[in-house]
């Protein structure tokens, strides 16, 4: 294969692993814009959906679509008991209890998809079959196509929510002046629950979306959450374009590396630039500074 | 509520009769080496005591100095560097990555000092596995050679026993004594209102840098004496389970004085054996109970007991200045 | 000085002398807690400088600026809620002690020796503004007056060479009024200039030697107290606006 095939091929690897970034990201960004803490639940959320989308279709032989609808609901059940039980606001928790809370929140699912699941690493069949589809000499596997396209889904999702319904157009207003809000009626609880919610729903249906590419295991959601994290300060936490371009340029630049310098340490790369990010541009790429 | 010593001379003495009279008692016993096991932990919670409780900060991923901490230890030893100077080198190095890493860090919030340290956590983690030359990777590293001060070579579980826990009694004393002094107090004025401690001509980011460093370096020391008491380390001691349990450590035994990181060493040391018969269930039980100390018991067990310490003594508890200069406290 | 193009200090420029206590009035919304907060370094300014006995300050970090002799107390006071009365006081004397993280922790005779000595200082102050009795109490738990008061002290125990006072009477009765009034007089006899501001003017003109007076950020007066109560710009901008006088 050419040199330019190789590169297209690790640049649409480099997306498919993007996407699922910032649909990670884009869960962060939501709790952060409207509560104002950094909950780190959100890569269990891509697990736990994975895993119950597996069980259900594998071990229980539901239907694929069932399973998938049922993991997405399943996740963002946990999310709301979670959210109710332990940070609703009449708790007035600073954003750094929030964040510890979370903490013990993502061990508990941890924990949870350990005995429920077990240890092994699990896999779901692609959703559109096994045979890759070949543009020329690169080869693309049908399910980067379906990763690509429910980040596109889910961002245009988003964008219609905040452009066209009320709700939607509330909760922006919670994260621009939380106190203008509420003096104009807007039920920050409410939207507090919602965002948490929702962020758990998107974080599953990523999980669900990537598990035929990659194996899931139970352990894997702390570091898939801190790349998501990751990828949405490099777009600007609170940002929600933002956290989309963050997620596709840390796939990519994750890729690149990879590829081009080592794969040994591919992980790594994304934390360096987290420490790299926050120590020059802890606004982004292109937020204020600060 | 508030966490201020308590006549921490008594409390001192307290803790040096208990460390004898345990080893007196449990002196043969299997149970002493689950004590070693507490003392080193100690160390290391210490780290996390002070930097929380004194400063407010959070770190998530501290067991990532507490590997860099052992891997150094070991490594210089079986090169033949003598313990005493690979325990040095140990302690510069963790204090060395935690100024590095709290430079930057520090002038931003809270939270993402934190997720920063999580980051650190699994960074190491992928070093300590994928860094065959050097850490042998995923299979671990054997035949540490023992502690030695000197001439003298530490073996046996008394020998270890008194090792660890004069180490961490010097560790709790100088917890103490920093707790009550003056770069102590202005840490304690950063957590309240940095803003108005910055007013006061204390110079923020830098204090917050120390305490952190400070906070590496011991968890480096539990590292060094960890790698040559139990001899055989491998990466998986130090991932994000064990950075969680040495938090919820610091936590539950309480954050608002280094007493609690005896409390919290023990906790730690003991919850294994509560949860044994749901073994499968310990991560499961371990988040939920952080969480539950997190939201309702936010000064831990010690401060359980200070808080009904004072209630059963009626009235105000010295300041702990006016327990240090002895001075009586004036009247109501 | 300029927010995001909302003007609030506007070539506002004076001089305050060494041993005076200078004043610096206006109605709410003037400008004057910018003013103290530029000096102090919270904020930098958009243009113009602070000068500290002819050294120019401007762009300092704020405990660079406290490290040069500059306290202040502030409008809504901000203690340190963790710690007692003694506590509090004692942190304000950081700028001239020298003990380090080392030899805390290992309480080095130096360091003990040096923290008597700050406790006695400590004391001083507190004795000063007459809260010795109660040094071991936390410091949240003091009534409102008293912690003002505290504020006073902990400022004080940094061995001031210039000390802002923002709004110290806010809240107080008139006892404490008086008290608070008769602090201030006595503390240039100390070797401390004060700049204070104060809505109170019975209070502002009893200690003041001279006033400066803020309108929508600009300097409208300055003069003795005779002068600026004489002075109709200054009546009209007070009675122009709903004041509190």
């Amino acid at each position: 294969m050419g040199a330019v095939g190789q590169l297209a091929q690790v640049v649409v690897a480099g997306l498919t692993s993007g996407s699922i970034y910032a649909l990670v990201a884009l869960g962060f960004t939501m709790i952060f814009a409207v509560s104002g803490f950094i909950s780190l639940l959100q890569g269990e959320y891509v697990i736990l959906g994975g895993l119950i989308a597996i069980a259900l279709s594998q071990w229980l032989g539901l239907p694929l679509p069932v399973a998938i609808l049922a993991a997405v609901a399943g996740a963002s059940l946990f999310g709301a008991i979670f959210q109710r039980l332990t940070l609703s606001p009449k708790r007035n928790l600073s954003p750094d209890a929030a964040l510890i809370v979370t903490l013990g929140g993502a061990f508990v699912a941890r924990g949870t998809a350990m005995v429920v699941f077990g240890k092994d690493p699990l896999s779901l069949p692609s959703f559109s079959g096994e045979r890759p589809v070949a543009f020329g000499e690169v080869v693309v596997a049908t399910q980067a196509f379906w990763i690509i396209g429910t980040l596109a889904a889910i961002a245009a999702a988003l964008w219609a929510f905040f452009a066209l319904t009320y709700t939607g157009k509330a909760m922006q207003a919670c994260s621009q002046n939380a106190t203008g809000a509420r003096l104009v009626g807007i039920d920050l609880n409410a939207m507090g629950f919602i965002s948490f919610v929702a962020s758990a729903a998107i974080g599953a249906i990523a999980g669900v979306v990537i598990a035929p590419l990659n194996f899931v295991s139970y352990d894997e959601g702390l570091a898939v959450g801190i790349k998501g994290f990751i990828a949405a300060v490099l777009g600007g936490l609170g940002s929600y374009p933002g956290a989309v371009a963050g997620g596709i340029l840390l796939g990519l630049a994750e890729g690149l590396s990879a590829a081009y310098i080592s794969s040994q340490f591919k992980d790594a790369i994304a934390f360096v630039i987290l420490l790299v990010l926050l120590l020059f541009r802890p606004g982004g790429l292109w937020g204020a500074t600060r | 509520m508030k966490a201020r010593l308590d006549r921490p001379q008594i409390l001192l003495g307290l803790l040096a009769l208990a460390i004898i009279g345990a080893f007196l008692l449990l002196h043969g016993n299997y149970l002493i080496s689950a004590l070693v096991l507490a003392a080193i932990y100690a160390i290391v919670i210490t780290g996390l005591v002070l930097l929380t409780g004194l400063n407010g900060q959070y770190s998530l991923g501290h067991a990532a100095f507490f590997g860099i901490g052992a891997y150094t230890s070991a490594l210089l030893t079986i090169a033949g560097v003598p313990p005493l100077l690979a325990s040095a080198a140990a302690i510069a190095i963790t204090g060395a990555f935690g100024a590095i890493i709290g430079v930057p860090l520090l002038r931003l919030r809270g939270y993402y000092l934190a997720v920063a340290t999580l980051a650190f956590q699994l960074i190491m983690l992928s070093v300590l596995n994928g860094w065959r030359q050097v850490t042998l990777g995923p299979s671990g590293m054997a035949n540490i050679p023992p502690y030695a001060i000197g001439r003298w070579v530490v073996r046996g579980e008394s020998a270890y026993y008194w090792l660890t826990w004069i180490v961490a009694f010097l560790c709790i004393w100088g917890g103490v004594n920093l707790w009550r002094s003056r770069i102590g107090q202005a840490l304690l004025a950063i957590k309240s209102d940095e803003a108005a401690a910055a007013a006061m001509g204390i110079n923020v980011s830098a204090l917050k840098v120390q305490i952190f460093a400070l906070s590496a370096a011991l968890a480096g020391l539990g590292g060094s004496l960890y790698a040559h008491y139990v001899t055989f380390i491998s990466p998986e001691r130090f991932g994000p389970i064990a950075s969680f349990e040495l938090l919820l450590g610091a936590l539950l035994g309480g954050v608002g004085t280094p007493f609690g990181a005896i409390l919290g060493a023990l906790l730690l040391i003991a919850l294994p054996e509560v949860v044994a018969p749901l073994r499968d269930y310990k991560v499961m039980v371990y988040g939920i109970v952080f969480i539950l100390v997190s939201l309702y018991l936010p000064l831990g067990i010690a401060g359980l007991i200070q808080g009904t310490y004072v209630r059963l003594c009626g009235g105000r508890r010295p300041g702990a200045l006016a327990a240090q200069t002895g001075k009586t406290e004036a009247g109501a | 000085m300029a927010f995001a193009g909302l003007v609030a200090l506007s070539n506002v420029s004076f001089r305050v002398p060494a041993g005076r206590i200078h004043g610096l009035i206006g109605p709410n919304g003037a400008g004057k807690t910018t003013l103290f907060n530029v000096i102090t370094a919270i904020i930098p300014p958009s243009s113009g400088s602070v000068l500290f006995e002819t050294r120019d300050i401007t762009g300092a970090s704020p405990h660079r600026v406290a490290r040069l002799g500059i306290a202040r107390t502030f409008q809504n006071v901000r203690l340190f809620r963790n710690q007692t009365v003694l506590e509090n006081v004692m942190v304000g004397t950081f700028r001239h002690t020298g003990a380090g993280m080392m030899s805390g922790l290992l309480r080095l005779p130096r360091a003990v020796a040096e923290q008597r000595r700050t406790e006695t200082e400590a004391v001083e102050c507190l004795d000063f503004v007459g809260l010795s009795d109660l040094i071991d109490r936390d410091a949240e738990a003091l009534p409102f007056g008293q912690q003002r008061l505290l504020e006073l002290a902990r400022a004080l125990a940094l061995r001031p060479k210039l000390l802002l006072l923002d709004e110290p009477a806010a809240g107080l009765n008139h006892r404490e009024t008086e008290k608070v009034g008769e602090l201030i007089r006595s503390l240039p006899a100390r070797g401390i200039t004060v700049l204070l501001v104060e809505h109170n003017m019975a209070l502002m003109m009893s200690v003041a030697d001279a006033i400066v007076v803020l309108n929508y950020g600009v300097k409208i007066a300055e003069g003795t107290a005779d002068e600026i109560a004489a002075n109709g710009e200054v009546i009209r901008a007070y009675l122009g606006d709903e004041d509190i006088g």
